[in-house]
């Protein structure tokens, strides 16, 4: 609460660094990017943060593994096919890109689920995977063939900044735009948070406990899914929250849902808001956001795991 | 005779065109018993296991438990009335013990709501009954074979059912672990609850069971109580190797003939 406070009154204008806020007062040209640019701003960071925080949380419990994240199962890459092919032949505005984006991310959940249903390799879990592995090499080579075809001057560089994740498209209607469906979705999990520690046991385990696991997994799934491919599509690829953050939330908090989910949901809005602070004042551009995430997770990363006495398990 | 559990002419095979895992099993357990599986690897124990849990259905045949099919009962019902066990359930993320006890209670709780504080002291008499208090608070990833295998039988024991599934209870256990495990076993026997068990130990079948099923490559070999199915001669053919049957007081001593 305090940090997104906090991050309202930092910016570039009028001065690079804390603002006070009686400028609102008296500066109009402040309350306009105060209200218009950086509220919806700081608002998204914070939905997107706890969004794919929340949902990297379900997936690698549902999963029962510790390295899966929200755009394991070919979203991610089929959000990035989207938006690239709308840059490419719709128009590279914000909507356009969303729209598209959010589309092709759904498109990737929907194959590798039907995908997992044709294999006749090992387990539904491992279908799943191997299913979201093919489609994202699939939609990945087609992004790959998007940026050879790209325009390299007006538009390879809007396919690589969306690629790399950025909050500069952010705005009122782009957030009520997601709101429904994250909020809804973020309802449900955290319903169905002291179930998740069930259904990260093995299937045979969760059904001899009562529960159905095919089932219920896939409604979590699709839930975690959904809302992730919303906040990538006005993102863009913010790399690695949704792995690290899970991780950040089960060490500290430890491995129940109950509390490593909201845990994470908390750890991931802040995750994403000091990022994205940060992304948007150190210097005088934009820098795009995916870049600190990746950069911040991959130090973390290496700092949780070989920090003294962090055992043999995730 | 009409047993709690009821299995009549099971067929199971994994995929349509595979040998049949299971074939012809017919058999019937009274409630309060103790039912052996007794069988060489991959004779299809843990498989009859599966059917009576209901997590695999029959191809053929009947699979009957209090008078319904398993796979048809409402999931939270099954729950009340049987728990599992498993042999080996790799664990991913580190529980600790006591919250992992507590999972035993998910049957008896509407699927959105925690657990109260009422079930915590179920999950806490659990372990006092298995005598593994002292782990409650230790990490479920960072337990012994024979603890590990513990708190799956107090988790099973949380669960309050009427019938225990125990997939190979004392396979890797040390002598120790293996005589607290039975004396568990015994306890719950008296309270009645039934149980069906794989082992590869004919000895614990011979001190613990009620009920024997010898299964040689998916077919019973032979059903019944354990003075007539621990004999030389059809343990000798079940696992295809001489084996001889002593008697020491009440108890048999049942070796390999080796060289």
């Amino acid at each position: 609460m305090v940090l997104t406070a906090v991050s309202l009154f930092i910016g570039r204008y009028p001065t690079p660094g804390l603002s006070s806020p009686a400028l609102l007062r008296d500066d109009s040209v402040f309350l306009q990017v105060f209200l218009q640019l950086r509220m919806p701003r700081v608002l998204t960071a914070v939905i997107a943060g706890a969004v794919l925080g929340a949902a990297g949380c379900v997936f690698q419990m549902i999963f029962s593994n510790p390295l899966v994240e929200p755009g394991f199962l070919g979203v991610s890459q089929g959000a990035a096919f989207g938006a690239a092919l709308s840059i490419l032949f719709i128009s590279s505005a914000a909507l356009p890109v969303q729209a598209v984006s959010a589309v092709f991310a759904m498109t990737g959940l929907f194959l590798s689920y039907w995908l997992a249903r044709k294999f006749h390799f090992g387990g539904w879990i491992l279908r799943l995977v191997l299913a979201g592995i093919a489609v994202s090499a699939l939609f990945a080579s087609g992004v790959g063939f998007l940026k050879y075809a790209a325009d390299p001057v007006s538009q390879l560089p809007d396919i690589t900044f969306w690629l790399l994740g950025s909050l500069t498209g952010a705005s009122w209607s782009r957030l009520i735009s997601i709101a429904p469906i994250t909020l809804i979705s973020l309802t449900i999990l955290m319903m169905f948070r002291w179930r998740l520690n069930i259904l990260s046991l093995q299937d045979r385990s969760s059904f001899s406990l009562g529960a159905r696991p095919h089932l219920e997994k896939l409604l979590l799934l699709f839930c975690a899914t959904a809302a992730a491919a919303a906040v990538i599509s006005v993102t863009g690829l913010v790399g690695w929250v949704g792995l690290i953050v899970p991780h950040i939330a089960r060490r500290t908090l430890g491995s129940d849902a109950r509390n490593a989910l909201p845990g994470s949901m908390l750890i991931g809005s802040i995750y994403f808001l000091v990022s994205d602070t940060a992304a948007r004042t150190l210097l005088t551009g934009e820098l795009p956001l995916g870049i600190i995430t990746s950069a911040a997770g991959a130090a973390l990363f290496i700092i949780i795991l070989s920090r003294k006495g962090s055992g043999e398990h995730l | 005779m009409n047993g709690i559990i009821e299995a009549s002419q099971l067929r199971y095979r994994y995929t349509p065109k595979a040998p049949p895992v299971l074939d012809e099993i017919t058999l019937s357990v009274p409630a309060g018993s103790a039912l052996a599986l007794l069988g060489p690897n991959g004779a299809g124990k843990t498989t009859l296991l599966d059917l009576i849990l209901g997590w695999r259905s029959p191809e053929s045949g009947r699979m009957m438990v209090k008078s319904q099919n398993p796979s048809q009962l409402r999931r939270s019902e099954a729950g009340k009335l049987m728990s599992l066990a498993a042999q080996s359930e790799s664990i991913t993320f580190s529980f600790p013990v006591v919250d992992y006890v507590l999972f035993g209670r998910a049957p008896h709780l509407h699927q959105l709501r925690p657990p109260s504080r009422q079930d915590r002291e179920t999950a806490m008499e659990a372990l006092r009954t298995v005598n593994i208090l002292h782990l409650a608070d230790r990490e479920v990833t960072k337990l012994s074979g024979g603890e590990l295998q513990l708190v799956k039988i107090a988790r099973s024991i949380a669960q309050q059912t009427e019938i225990l599934l125990l997939d190979e209870p004392t396979s890797d256990l040390d002598p120790g672990n293996t005589v607290r495990i039975m004396e568990i076993m015994e306890q719950q026997k008296r309270l009645g609850i039934t149980q069906v068990f794989t082992t590869h130990d004919p000895m614990i079948a011979s001190d613990i069971a009620t009920h024997t099923a010898l299964i040689r490559s998916g077919k019973l070999l032979f059903f019944g109580p354990p003075e007539q199915a621990l004999t030389s001669d059809l343990l000798s053919r079940l696992y295809s190797t001489p084996m001889s049957v002593h008697h020491a007081g009440p108890r048999r001593i049942i070796i390999r003939g080796y060289g």
